[in-house]
């Protein structure tokens, strides 16, 4: 009998080499035998012809596997497949944003995404960190279960707020942990807190100044002790942290000695009805300074160390303190002049503080009277302090200023989304305006950014608005094109709500 | 330039325009674009000629303008063209039956004269022994070209693909041989042509690349049923990028491909290939002839494409090994058969495998697909899909989510 192996071999060294009379075949090819060619080469093509065809009949084998464990069954509905077909759309086509808004929404409504999308929107996340919460939110069950496959899925998937199992804390990995802690923070704060010292000296750096930021949450003085010793981490991070926390706790220590660091630096002087400021430049930061969180390196080139100091101890003081010894409100105090050239120094401490303190009432002085420095944040992030109203409607009346074009664009993309109906129809008053220019790159992240916010319900059809816009654009600038892609996405958005109901 | 023309003006699909050339008299240049035809009084033998082209060119840029009526001579040109194509295709028509057994009977002489060199070949490969190819990449090319020439191109295909082998890692004589076998098996079939049963005549014809022509398919007995479609596979790195489409009939059972090529690749406003999965159509498919019966020609449509249900599966992968045997009887060069299974897609390294209820387990083949887009609708249960089977493994090419045929 001769087998497929020693045909094989035959033919590869060469008959002529390596004589071979077929005799019988195995198997399946045993009735055929007689079949075979004279010819010895064409005999062995005959039977490999034979054997092959019983070799590709019953070639594979099922062979026993164990199967993985099945993921839990969701109780959450999938979206609905026009929603999951603009999901599909926005992950080929972008813009990303508006796809991890339309994702959030998806979630905030009850629904998670169609199995099928997951890995293109967990590659998506893995890829922009801009979408991995939103696609975090819209896992659900089998989400989680197909992300364990993949060490950077996990991570996408760790970025939600998932159900934390019971062990998280003693096994889980870190963003299990801070989950697990938030949890109990928000049940017990001095539970978690204490929980936290406990294990304290054991954790790593990345963990310290991970799990400190939990504490923000439901800050109390029983905290200020255990932020207090934190002030003396290793980690500069974790210090950090600790500082700006004790920074927003009322009546702590920490308050009470940047109060009085602050109480040197500025007075008020009366002279008849005129009155300014006194700036007075500070020492160098002693260690206690210093261990307070004070940087005393100069902050760059130009900026003199003793301003940047000025700066420094104003933006930690509380922004009360101002108002009892310059004795006024916060829109009188911000237009009052300062000596010796300090007013932006001093000014970009009063902004760090207002944003630090999320204070709106200073914000909103701040912002009307815009002293501007280096140090200090900029107009949209004082702006993020305002309440959602109060934002937009300092947004319509910077539009109907119309202020300088890069100004408008910066502001208008810090204002979330969506917008109200009065800022949309601002926004849109403003294009109309703007139909003359000629600026490419702006235009485009102009109508990005519109396109994004602009109400995709309400009583205005921004959809027609914008195509309307397209119509009266001069076909040769950018304005058709962009404003046609921004009434596209407003009309996607709006298709997209609507199967959210 | 355009100063040089004189009188230009499109209207019915023409456009025309005189050109002062090196002539004594002005060109009359005519152009229909939809056809595309030209025309040109010039003495160039280059069709188009450059007036022609150039007239296009301005005609597309928009510098020819409309006119109510076209000009006496581009009307002359329209009709004498008209007549031309007509009597061309009378002249076509008339190719009698006569000659065209003729041909018939030379095309098989010399395929019949080709294959019987192919076999000498092949049994000197096996007497001088494979291991003198070992590391070649075209050994097999100058036979594939005398195949060429001798009308069996699926021969030369195979011949080709085949001079691929030997660099193809481990195990690559088993290979070789096997492909040597079927072509051997192949050349022997030919041969008896008159003696096999009907439908096997055509699979060997088939496969030595003699063409049926569609009119003929669509002339055979249709099938009409509603056709689910399970499954579409591009097949990008062929000779010519082809796409296969799988169906199956809702009544009788019956598996259908329908194929469509395209030299770039993009399948666009051929209906043959623009079914999608899970859509079922009511239609009437004519088998092209051979054994086991898969590919067809599609003929009358009856109504637009519908959602369609998810198809019965197989629930057992032994179920399957049977269909295949089966077919493989019927066929013994046939490299794959689409298949509906449930089980388990099972993620792993080296290979992912598919898993019926029973715990039996084959590899599936994820070339060129996203194999997770099956295991996030699996979900780690047991799912319906469908696809192509070979002895290599399962090909997945469509998941059921539900209701829903979601393509891979």
């Amino acid at each position: 009998m001769t087998t497929y192996g020693e045909l094989v071999a035959a033919a590869t060294v060469g008959i002529a080499q390596r004589p071979l009379s077929v005799t019988g075949l195995p198997e399946a090819a045993a009735g055929y035998s007689t079949l075979l060619d004279s010819d010895p080469a064409a005999s062995v093509l005959d039977a490999v012809a034979l054997l092959d065809a019983a070799h590709r009949a019953g070639r594979l084998f099922a062979t026993p596997i164990s199967l993985p464990t099945p993921a839990p069954r969701d109780s959450v509905p999938e979206l609905r497949p026009v929603a999951g077909r603009i999901v599909a759309e926005l992950l080929r086509t972008g813009p990303v944003d508006v796809l991890a808004d339309l994702l959030s929404a998806a979630a905030h409504a009850g629904f998670r995404a169609p199995p099928a999308l997951l890995p293109a929107l967990l590659w998506a996340a893995t890829a922009n960190a801009v979408l991995r919460d939103a696609v975090a939110a819209v896992l659900g069950e089998r989400g989680r279960w197909l992300a364990a496959h993949q060490p950077d899925w996990l991570r996408v998937a760790d970025s939600g707020v998932g159900p934390v199992a019971e062990d998280a804390w003693e096994a889980g990995r870190l963003a299990e942990r801070r989950g697990w802690l938030a949890q109990l923070r928000q049940h017990d704060p001095d539970a978690a807190r204490g929980l936290l010292a406990e294990g304290w000296v054991r954790e790593t750096g990345d963990d310290r100044a991970e799990l400190i930021t939990v504490l923000a949450d439901g800050l109390s003085a029983a905290d200020e002790s255990f932020l207090e010793t934190a002030l003396d981490d290793r980690r500069a991070d974790v210090r950090h942290r600790a500082a700006g926390l004790l920074q927003l706790l009322p009546g702590s220590a920490f308050q009470a000695r940047a109060r009085a660091r602050a109480a040197q630096a500025l007075r008020l002087e009366r002279r008849g009805r005129h009155r300014r400021i006194i700036a007075s430049l500070p020492d160098e930061p002693d260690d206690t300074a210093r261990r307070d969180g004070l940087d005393a390196r100069p902050r760059s080139q130009g900026t003199g160390l003793k301003t940047w100091l000025l700066t420094q101890i104003i933006a930690a003081a509380p922004l009360g303190l101002w108002t009892e010894i310059l004795r006024d409100d916060p829109r009188s105090i911000v237009a009052l002049p300062i000596t010796g050239d300090f007013a932006p120094d001093v000014h970009a401490g009063w902004r760090r503080a207002a944003v630090r303190q999320r204070n709106a009432e200073w914000a909103r002085a701040l912002l009307d009277v815009p002293v501007r420095s280096a140090a200090a944040p900029s107009d949209p992030e004082l702006a993020a302090v305002l309440p959602q109203v109060q934002r937009q409607t300092r947004m319509v009346a910077l539009l109907r200023r119309r202020v300088e074009e890069a100004q408008a664009l910066a502001e208008l993309q810090s204002c979330p989304p969506p917008w109200a109906a009065e800022l949309g129809d601002a926004v849109l008053g403003y294009i109309a305006g703007e139909l003359g220019s000629h600026r490419p790159a702006w235009i485009s992240a102009l109508l990005a950014t519109v396109g994004r916010a602009l109400p995709a319900d309400g009583a205005t059809d921004y959809v027609s608005e914008l195509r309307r816009l397209a119509e009266d654009a001069p076909v040769t600038t950018g304005w058709p094109h962009a404003l046609r892609r921004a009434a596209d996405l407003v009309e996607l958005r709006r298709r997209f709500h609507e199967e959210l109901r | 330039m355009p100063a040089l023309w004189i009188g230009r003006g499109c209207a019915s699909g023409l456009v025309w325009g005189r050109y002062a050339g090196s002539g004594r008299s002005p060109y009359q240049v005519v152009v229909e674009p939809a056809a595309p035809a030209f025309g040109c009084s010039c003495p160039s033998r280059k069709l188009p000629c450059k007036h022609a082209l150039a007239l296009l060119l301005l005609w597309s840029s928009g510098d020819v303008p409309g006119t109510d009526e076209p000009v006496d001579y581009a009307v002359r040109w329209q009709l004498a063209r008209a007549q031309r194509v007509v009597a061309a295709a009378r002249r076509r028509g008339a190719g009698d039956e006569e000659a065209k057994a003729r041909r018939a009977a030379l095309r098989r002489e010399r395929v019949t004269a080709g294959l019987a060199e192919l076999e000498l070949w092949l049994c000197d490969q096996i007497r001088s022994g494979l291991s003198a190819v070992s590391g070649t990449y075209w050994h097999a090319e100058p036979v594939a070209a005398r195949m060429v020439d001798a009308q069996a191109p699926g021969v030369a295909a195979t011949l080709r693909r085949l001079s691929a082998v030997p660099v193809s890692g481990d195990g690559w004589p088993q290979r070789l041989l096997a492909g040597y076998a079927g072509l051997h098996l192949l050349a022997r079939a030919h041969m008896q042509l008159d003696t096999l049963p009907p439908d096997l005549a055509a699979t060997v014809r088939n496969y030595v690349g003699y063409t049926v022509s569609r009119q003929r398919v669509l002339a055979e007995p249709a099938v009409r049923d509603h056709w689910l479609v399970v499954g579409v596979r591009d097949i990008a790195d062929a000779a010519i990028p082809a796409r296969r489409t799988y169906l199956r009939g809702d009544r009788t059972g019956l598996w259908a491909v329908v194929l469509a090529f395209d030299p770039q690749g993009r399948f666009s406003g051929n209906p043959d290939a623009a079914f999608v999965a899970g859509t079922t159509l009511d239609a009437e498919l004519h088998y092209y002839p051979g054994r086991p019966r898969l590919r067809v020609a599609v003929g009358a449509r009856h109504g637009e494409p519908a959602a369609g249900p998810r198809p019965q599966p197989r629930r057992r992968l032994s179920e399957l090994f049977e269909e295949w045997a089966a077919v493989l009887a019927l066929d013994p060069w046939l490299p794959d058969w689409p298949a509906v299974l449930h089980g388990v897609p099972v993620p792993g390294e080296p290979s992912w495998r598919f898993a019926d209820e029973g715990g039996a387990s084959v590899p599936l083949l994820i070339g060129g697909i996203d194999p997770w887009i099956l295991a996030a609708v699996s979900g780690g249960a047991q799912v319906t899909v469908a696809g192509e089977w070979s002895p290599d493994g399962f090909r997945p090419l469509t998941v059921w989510h539900g209701e829903a045929a979601v393509p891979l």
